[in-house]
């Protein structure tokens, strides 16, 4: 592979594995945050 | 209180896309590699590495805090820093195979950091195995917390003394000696690290707010379920 390609690679990967991780946890707090709602408003 | 919230996360990623700059543009490439351009990768691979070992010190010492005080919120926490631990050690192995491709000629080479690593990550595989195995709240916080004192020996000599025991590709002591790495390389290193520690510190904190919201969830269905549960029996 092009080295220039490799360590372009390396933070991009180190981001997105960041970044879809904080994502993953946004969609669980939202998820629950409804979640609860509707259970307490039940 | 928001405010400072939204401009610490702000700060936290201009400041790391800063560092990712500076890797890019300031950095020479560092002679002695077979591929002086590609030695950047260090910057960003060394502190996953090192952030993967803080992560599991961090679940053994809330496992401890757990035992000795059986506050499900240290387990909650013990849990939250296993998972990070996981994700920097994910990160560390697929970083590092990138280096290893440019700089040794194979992506995977069974080096001993290599091997311990994928041993590591294999033991931590076993606690979330665990935690999943068991339904009840507390047996499992109790169980996992047991296993995780005894997983962190493991990981100590797996990080610390297997590499330096066997002939390995990596080199040792390079980060605490002044011969080690050249003055801008450790400048550079050692600011990612900064920026993705406050990165970890925020993941956790939104990871034990997620464990923090199921338990408030199970404990609102088991106030709602109670009732209508006796009610049955009577």
């Amino acid at each position: 592979m092009n080295p220039l390609l490799t360590y372009m690679l390396v933070p991009l990967l180190v981001w997105a594995g960041i970044f879809g991780y904080l994502f993953w946890l946004d969609m669980r707090i939202r998820a629950l945050e409804k979640r609860l709602e509707e259970e307490q408003s039940r | 209180m928001k405010t400072y919230n939204v401009a610490g996360k702000v700060l936290i990623g201009v400041w790391i896309a800063a560092v990712t700059a500076a890797a890019f543009l300031w950095l020479p490439p560092a002679q002695g590699f077979r591929s002086p351009e590609t030695a950047r990768i260090v910057v960003f691979h060394v502190p996953c590495a090192i952030l993967t070992f803080v992560a599991f010190l961090v679940n053994a010492f809330y496992s401890w805090q757990y035992l000795r005080s059986r506050n499900p919120l240290t387990d909650s926490k013990a849990n939250a820093a296993a998972e990070l631990g996981m994700l920097f050690a994910i990160l560390a192995t697929a970083t590092g195979s990138l280096f290893a491709m440019e700089q040794w000629g194979s992506a995977w080479n069974w080096d001993p950091r290599e091997t311990s690593i994928v041993m590591l990550m294999l033991v931590y595989a076993a606690y979330f195995v665990l935690r999943g195995a068991v339904e009840e709240k507390s047996k499992r916080a109790r169980l996992s917390a047991a296993y995780a004192l005894l997983a962190f020996p493991a990981m100590v000599f797996l990080i610390w003394i297997l590499p330096r025991i066997v002939e390995s590709l990596h080199p040792t002591n390079t980060l605490f000696t002044r011969s080690g790495l050249d003055p801008t390389y450790r400048v550079t290193l050692w600011s990612f690290f900064a920026g993705l520690t406050a990165v970890f510190v925020w993941m956790f904190r939104l990871r034990v707010q997620v464990e923090q919201m199921e338990s408030r969830l199970q404990q609102h269905r088991q106030a709602v379920m109670e009732p209508l549960l006796t009610g049955e029996q009577g």
